[in-house]
Parts: structure tokens; sequence; C-alpha cells
């Protein structure tokens, strides 16, 4: 059987940098899959390439058997990968619930006469709409801010808000960007409880770029390293703890005279 | 007192003219924030097409005005697709400079084909006038402000309710945000560009009706002017756009009725250089920054 995310061989080069190199992983659908390495070493790089933002320069990416070489952001979205960003990325000026409904807008068809003229059709479509809306507004704990402007809200809720936007894409696969940073302990606590939740209620594969280590070891089921663009190792939480590369990598190499 | 209600009336319904151009110059910027100095020229084929069509099928009011808005919302649409689409990821300045290359072309394109020369619009709806307490209001001025006051309404249905109008203000916050939960924007801005120019080519059948002549240079002031109200109510803001417009037509009116007729343009370009000293962002804009 052939995994959820197929990537092979991918390379990004900018100029004479290459920013991420002959990079080979595989995501397992339901899987909850962490991505680490230092700051630079490429993690957000191949999240921008797997989601056709900026495509990779050589390699394949293969999602649920269908290639995804030239494949625009828009289409990678409809065929059901979504991602938040490492810096909050909403529609600000919308509320909570607008959104979210922007992110719906492919799931459903919309006939133009009848959405002027507020026809039955259009009525039942917007209750559809309106249920799918309330349900994941319930279900992340954001009823309760449903109508607010996203720009007003405290900043662990909107990274939750953009967590739930995702989520209405209705995607497979979801990538999350550093979702626990500038967050403090408690709120770390509810966001780990939260990506569990993605992966067990809402039946999402996961993957994970997080620099907080307490995060991703509790979380993930399997980890890649990646360094200077490279992979340098894939294991479980335990067996990345006691690589011997990851170490090197993180605090630096020993020192010989 | 009858002469301030007189020119209320007259500068309301030059104002929804201005109105629903500015609505056209405000969406188009607040979708990929480029000022489409084209605008006014897609106001004058709007009223080129109307003049046409009720001159050679004899349609009414309603279909001029209806085929007009299809019409210009293509040109609008193909003007996007040939002129603007490809400078997507240029500077600024070069679309900028593009929409004025447009501006030109549309004008001495129409000028080449079909003759420079001013003529009149075919008056397919009898002017009358109704007076009351001493007010004049002919049912033109009724119809150009009716029809706008429909269609600013609609336009505002569109954003608000339709799945078109919510991809459209998330295209407007981040477009690429927007790609990224499965909304094509190229579809949402070619969507904008015809909804900016179907309101344009409206506009430009009205003031057919009002004025009585159109010419291929018709929408070079209009289109300023009515840039103008846009920036006045806040570019990128709808109802801002529809406010200011009523203003400018006010004030252009309110300037010719104390006889200072020959300052009536200087005086909208004053108000532009107030605006933007005073209250940069416009009535209703909002100081946003800009992104890095």
């Amino acid at each position: 059987m052939s995994s959820l995310l197929q990537v092979e061989h991918v390379s990004k080069i900018f100029g004479g940098l290459k920013a991420v190199e002959d990079v080979s992983l595989h995501v397992e659908e339901g899987e909850l899959v962490a991505l680490i390495g230092p700051n630079g070493a490429g993690k957000t790089t191949l999240f921008n390439a797997l989601t056709g933002v900026s495509p990779a320069t050589e390699g394949t990416v293969t999602f649920n058997g269908v290639s995804l070489d030239k494949k625009k952001p828009y289409q990678v979205a409809k065929m059901g990968i979504a991602r938040t960003f490492q810096n909050i990325r909403l529609f600000h000026q919308l509320s909570v619930r607008e959104n979210l409904q922007a992110a719906m807008t492919h799931r459903y068809k919309e006939d133009f006469v009848s959405s002027i003229l507020r026809l039955p059709t259009f009525t039942k479509k917007e209750a559809l709409v309106n249920g799918w809306t309330d349900e994941i507004l319930a279900k992340l704990d954001l009823s309760a801010v449903g109508d607010t402007i996203t720009a007003n809200l405290p900043y662990g809720t909107q990274r939750r808000v953009e967590i739930a936007r995702a989520v209405a894409s209705d995607p497979k696969l979801i990538f999350l960007d550093e979702p626990a940073a500038g967050m403090n302990p408690e709120e770390t606590a509810d966001l780990t409880a939260l990506i569990r939740r993605l992966q067990s209620e809402f039946g999402l594969t996961v993957v994970l770029i997080e620099h907080d280590m307490s995060l991703v070891m509790n979380l993930a089921e399997r980890i890649y390293v990646l360094e200077h663009g490279k992979l340098i190792a894939e294991g479980t939480p335990a067996e990345i703890q006691n690589n011997d590369a990851v170490i090197t990598a993180y605090l630096g190499g020993g020192v010989h005279a | 007192m009858h002469t301030a209600m007189q020119q209320i009336i007259n500068g309301l319904s030059l104002g929804s003219i201005y109105a629903l151009l500015a609505l056209g110059y405000t969406m188009v910027y607040g979708i990929i924030k480029l000022i489409n100095f084209a605008h006014g020229d897609v106001y004058m084929l709007g009223a080129f097409w109307g003049y046409f069509i009720i001159n050679k099928y004899h349609v009414d009011f309603i279909v001029a005005l209806l085929s007009a808005m299809i019409v210009t919302a293509f040109a609008g649409m193909l003007i996007e697709y040939l002129a603007y689409r490809p400078l997507r990821n240029s500077p600024r300045i070069t679309a900028l400079i593009t929409a004025i290359g447009v501006s030109y072309f549309l004008e001495n394109g129409m000028s080449y084909l079909f003759g420079a020369n001013t003529r009149n619009f075919p008056q397919v709806v009898q002017q009358h006038n109704y007076t009351a307490f001493g007010i004049s209001i002919s049912n033109i001025q009724l119809l150009i402000l009716v029809t706008a006051i429909i269609l600013m309404v609609l336009l505002q249905l569109i954003i608000q309710k339709t799945k078109m109008g919510t991809a459209m203000r998330a295209v407007a916050v981040d477009q690429e945000a927007a790609a990224l939960v499965g909304i094509n924007p190229d579809h949402v801005i070619s969507f904008t560009f015809g909804l900016g120019s179907a309101l344009a080519g409206a506009a430009g059948v009205l003031i057919g009706l009002y004025y009585n002549s159109i010419d291929p240079l018709m929408g070079m002031t209009p289109g300023i002017k009515a840039f103008v109200a846009a920036v006045v109510g806040g570019i990128g803001s709808v109802p801002g756009a529809a406010i200011g417009g009523f203003l400018i037509g006010l004030l252009e009116t309110g300037v010719q009725a104390i006889g200072l007729s020959a300052y009536k343009d200087a005086a909208v370009y004053v108000v532009l250089i107030l605006i933007l000293i005073v209250l940069p962002a416009g009535l209703l804009g909002k100081n946003v920054k800009e992104k890095v």
C-alpha cells in the first residue's frame, strides 16, 4: 500500500543556495509526524514546496496517489492538504465564521442567481454551510467568538482559529508550521490536546513543524530531523532523543583539540 | 432654500454616477492594489455599447443597460487577463503604468475605429420633469438614482452573501492564504474586474441618457473624479466609495451653483489634495501598514 504523502528526492534551490536537498519522506494515513531541525534547516521551505506555494526544483511529491507536480496552491488545497503558518495569516478583518467559510468555498456549488434572489436553494446551501461552521466552532471551543473579528482575538485563540480554518477546508492532511510559537505553557497544553483531537476526532493526518521539544516528543509518532536542508535522522521520539547526529546538530559538534 | 434642495438633487444624480465608477476603482484596488486607470474608459465603452445597441436594434432602456453591463464585464475581464495578469508578480508601478497605457489604447482605439466626434446619445427614455414645492426633478434623474441604488444593494449582497463575495474578501486580505484554503485567486480577481466593469458600463449608459452626448474621451475626467471619490471614501472600502461618489457629485454641483462653474474640476482636485494631507486613509479607510 502506498503512503498518503510520498516525497521523493525533493530539492529546492534558490540561486546557489540549496535550501532543501534530496529529501525523501513518507507520511501514512492517520499518522502524526513531526519535522524538526535547527533554525534555517529548510523546514518551512519544504512545507512551501509541498503545498505548491514555491514548487520544488527537483523531485516528486505524490499525495493520495496523485502527483502534486505543477499543481497550484489552490489545487493542492482542493486535493485535501491544509496548512497553518508560522506567523498567523488569518483574514484579519473578517469574523471567525467568515474565516472558516472562506475556506469552504470549494466544498459546495453555488448558483449565483438564487443567491442574489435568496431562493430556497440558497437558503438550503446557507444552512449547510452554517451547519459545517457551527460544528467546527463547537468542536474547537470557538463558538463563543464566532462573530468576533479575528484581529481582536488573543494570540492563542488566533492560532486556534487558524487551525479551525484549515479544518474547514475539509483536508485529509494538515501541515502545522510552529503552532506553539509564542504560546505560554498553558496554551501549549491546550494546543497539544487539540492536535491529538485533530488526529483522533477529525481523522486527520498531521505533519508538524515545531521547536517545542516537549510538545514534539509528547505528540509525534515519528520524527524527521532536517539540518542544512538534508534529512539527518528519522525515527520514533525515543530513537531521535538518542541519535548522535541529532544531538550534534542541536548542541554543536564535539570540539577536538 | 429651494436652490439648495435643487442642487442637492442634481448633485445626488451626478454623484451616483461617480459612486458606481468609484466602486470599481476601490474593488480592484482592494484586491490587487492596482489603481486601474483604464476604468474610466470602460465606462466610455459602456456608453458606446448603449449608443450602438439602441440605434441599431431599438432596444429599451433596461435591455441597453443590462447588455452594456455584460459587455463591459467581459471587457474588464479581458483587460485584466491580457494586460494585468502577466504582471501579477511585477512591481506595482509596472502595472500602474500599464493601466495608463490601456487607458490610452482604449481612448485612441475607439477614436480610430469609430471617429473622435461627439455624438448624441439616443434618448430612449423621454424626459419629463416633475415639480413639487418648486423643486424640479426629471424622470432621468430618478432613473439614475434608483438604478444606482439597486446596483449598490446588489453589489453589497454579492460581497456579503455569496461564496464569491466571501472569496473576494479573503483574497483582498491575503491572496496566498486564500489560495491555500482552496480559493483560486485568478478566478476571484477576474470576477472582481467583471463586477467593477459592469458597474462602470451601467454608469456609461446612465450618463449617456443624462448628458445626452458621448465621445471616446468621455471617460477621462469622470474616471479621475471617481478615483478621487474612491480616495475620499477610503480606497479599498466599498461603502466608502459610494459615499465618496455622492460627496464629489454634491461638491461639483455645489460649486457650480455658487457661480464658480469654471472651477468645478479644480474643486474636486483640491479636495483630493486636502484629503491626502489631512486624512490619507480616507473617510472609511483603514490605515493599514504596508506588508513587508
